[in-house]
């Protein structure tokens, strides 16, 4: 068959919305999908079969050895709520705090924080046919209680952009309001460290050990990056604010996000230095500033990141060794020098 | 699976199949004197460039960094996206987070002037990751939103913001947008002129919906920033600002702007 045949083919099965909601771009390439989907399908069903036997009989999930290698191999969408409520402690909480969440809702009004989640209901997933305003149920109304209620449970933090795309997937994978909220706690409050807050310290300091990791493990790129005086804010910080939503495919997302609630934020690490040790001798053509720039967009798009089951296996393998130790060293001397630069 | 939320420029559509580098380096590595730099060295003037042997189109005499600041909601990415791709993005954008730019060739009194357009997040609290970059832009449009007052309120605070972190001799703009929504107008365009004028900025009214004074508006930076003077020929660059930095007002009066014969 020609290629244009089995591209409109393709696109005849493959729905133009994805499970999730999402419209799939004008663009998107429905032959290659296709192709990588009905390896992952197989993939999936096996894993499926797995994780139904080790949920067997049992409510809660404990951390294990044998639950990080399934964690690391997908969890199935049907258990995911379930498994990222419980290895994050997200679900302890909520059963210690019952009806915090409600009452959060309920609590002093913040018209400035009202308004700054206001500000982003109509620009959080526009190409998601849950989050439109016609959808029935609407989701947006979701979002804005899950975010107004972390700005009031959460007052050091509030509501900074980027939180609107995390409590966004959250309520796609949860379709839960409360659960939702307390995963959005889990992350923001005790995963991440300091992202969203005004100062955005966090933030800044693991953009700086990203740099640090990068000059340790591909120097070359560190160094066409200092060539051209390229921060590395410019081209990662959405990376770190969204937790690759809206950079990377949904599914990779979900499956980077399945080990990020069970084993830290040195995923986030893991995730960016594979990107870049992958695409290293493309980002080394870059000679120019905005050349670098356009690189590390380009980097996050194609069949490297659509097949997430390899691209998962990769993260542990390609960036080598990275320690807990590693990342807590780098992240106290780049806190450190930030500091000093005030 | 991936997703796309605004209309590609031309020079981002690569195929997915290029991202992959090839083994043999098929991108030809031009030599950096038969390029153009592609954008200002920092806190340096608007560099000269020489015509571009093709390349993906960059072709330009002059280049400038525009940055475009105000608070989050006013339209700062769809003024952009209006610009550069002549299309309004009616509910299909979403917050900017950080910082990204833009490039887009202008053809200035002939010249083609490249403006490399910087598009910031407005909240507050992503100034300390932006203001880095203000030192290095060469014009700065500062946006409010003609439908919220709180915009409009907070422009002095930009001013503030504007005037410890960038040059002193950048090139600015106000900008009150999205005057196509005349029903909800809570800021007159007296309101913006009065402001304007107190701060000696130049002033427009947008719709980066309906494309008003967009395109009028970066053209204005770029003339403003740039005076050509051909000669033999040979085009040599110098720099007017028609509007220098705004100065705070001031309790002394302001001298007369003829001198008095």
């Amino acid at each position: 068959m020609e290629s244009a045949e089995r591209g409109q083919a393709a696109r005849d099965r493959v729905p133009r919305i994805d499970p999730y909601g999402f419209e799939r771009p004008e663009d998107f390439d429905y032959a290659a999908y296709e192709e990588f989907f009905s390896t992952y399908l197989v993939i999936l069903t096996r894993r499926a079969i797995k994780w139904s036997k080790l949920l067997k009989g049992s409510n809660s999930i404990q951390k294990s050895m044998t639950v990080k290698r399934y964690i690391r191999k997908g969890i199935p969408l049907e258990h995911r709520a379930r498994v990222w409520m419980g290895v994050s402690g997200a679900q302890a909480r909520m059963e210690r705090n019952p009806g915090y969440y409600h009452r959060l809702l309920q609590g002093e009004r913040n018209d400035s924080l009202e308004e700054a989640i206001r500000t982003d209901m109509n620009r959080t997933f526009p190409d998601n046919v849950k989050f439109r305003k016609s959808a029935d149920p609407c989701l947006q109304k979701t979002l804005y209680n899950v975010l107004l209620a972390y700005g009031h449970h959460n007052r050091g933090v509030g509501y900074c952009q980027g939180m609107n795309f995390i409590a966004g997937y959250l309520i796609l994978i949860t379709k839960n309001e409360e659960e939702s909220f307390w995963l959005l706690d889990a992350l923001v409050g005790r995963i991440l460290p300091d992202y969203y807050s005004p100062e955005m310290l966090g933030l800044k300091t693991d953009q700086e050990v990203l740099g640090e990791l990068v000059r340790t493990k591909l120097p070359a790129v560190a160094a066409l990056m200092d060539g051209h005086g390229v921060l590395w804010t410019l081209v990662v910080s959405r990376w770190f604010i969204c937790l690759f939503v809206d950079i990377l495919p949904v599914e990779t997302v979900l499956r980077i996000w399945d080990c990020l609630f069970n084993e830290g934020s040195k995923i986030i690490f893991r995730v960016a230095l594979t990107l870049i040790k992958q695409h290293q001798a493309f980002i080394l053509e870059a000679t120019s500033f905005a050349d670098i720039c356009e690189k590390f967009k380009e980097i996050t798009k194609g069949s490297f990141v659509t097949e997430c089951h390899t691209f998962m296996q990769k993260i542990f393998s390609e960036p080598g060794s990275l320690s807990m130790t590693t990342i807590a060293r780098l992240r106290e001397s780049c806190r450190a020098k930030l500091l000093a630069q005030g | 699976m991936s997703r796309k939320k605004t209309p590609r420029s031309k020079e981002a559509s690569t195929p997915a199949a290029s991202v992959l580098p090839a083994a043999n380096g098929s991108r030809p590595v031009r030599p950096r004197t038969a390029c153009p730099r592609s954008e200002a060295p920092p806190n340096g003037p608007p560099q000269p460039g020489r015509p571009s042997l093709g390349g993906r189109g960059d072709f330009y005499d002059v280049a400038f960094k525009v940055m475009l600041v105000g608070d989050s909601g006013v339209g700062k990415t769809c003024l952009l996206v209006r610009f550069k791709d002549g299309a309004f993005l009616a509910g299909t954008f979403i917050s900017t987070v950080g910082i990204d730019f833009r490039n887009k060739v202008l053809d200035v009194d002939g010249m083609k002037v490249k403006l490399q357009i910087w598009d910031t997040a407005g909240q507050e609290r992503f100034r300390s990751v932006t203001h880095a970059y203000y030192r290095d832009a060469h014009a700065l449009l500062l946006l409010y939103d003609v439908t919220n007052k709180a915009s409009f309120d907070n422009i002095q605070a930009w001013l503030t913001e504007i005037q410890e972190y960038a040059q002193h001799d950048v090139v600015l703009m106000l900008l009150g947008n999205k005057v196509d929504s005349a029903q909800e107008r809570v800021v007159k365009r007296e309101d913006g002129e009065k402001l304007a004028k107190e701060y000696g900025l130049p002033f427009m009214e947008t719709s980066a919906k309906m494309g008003l004074n967009v395109d009028l508006a970066f053209t204005a930076i770029a003339k403003s920033k740039m005076e050509v003077v051909s000669a033999g020929g040979k085009y040599e660059f110098s720099f007017l600002c028609l509007y220098s930095f705004p100065r705070l007002p001031r309790d002394e009066p302001v001298p007369p702007q003829t001198p008095m014969v």
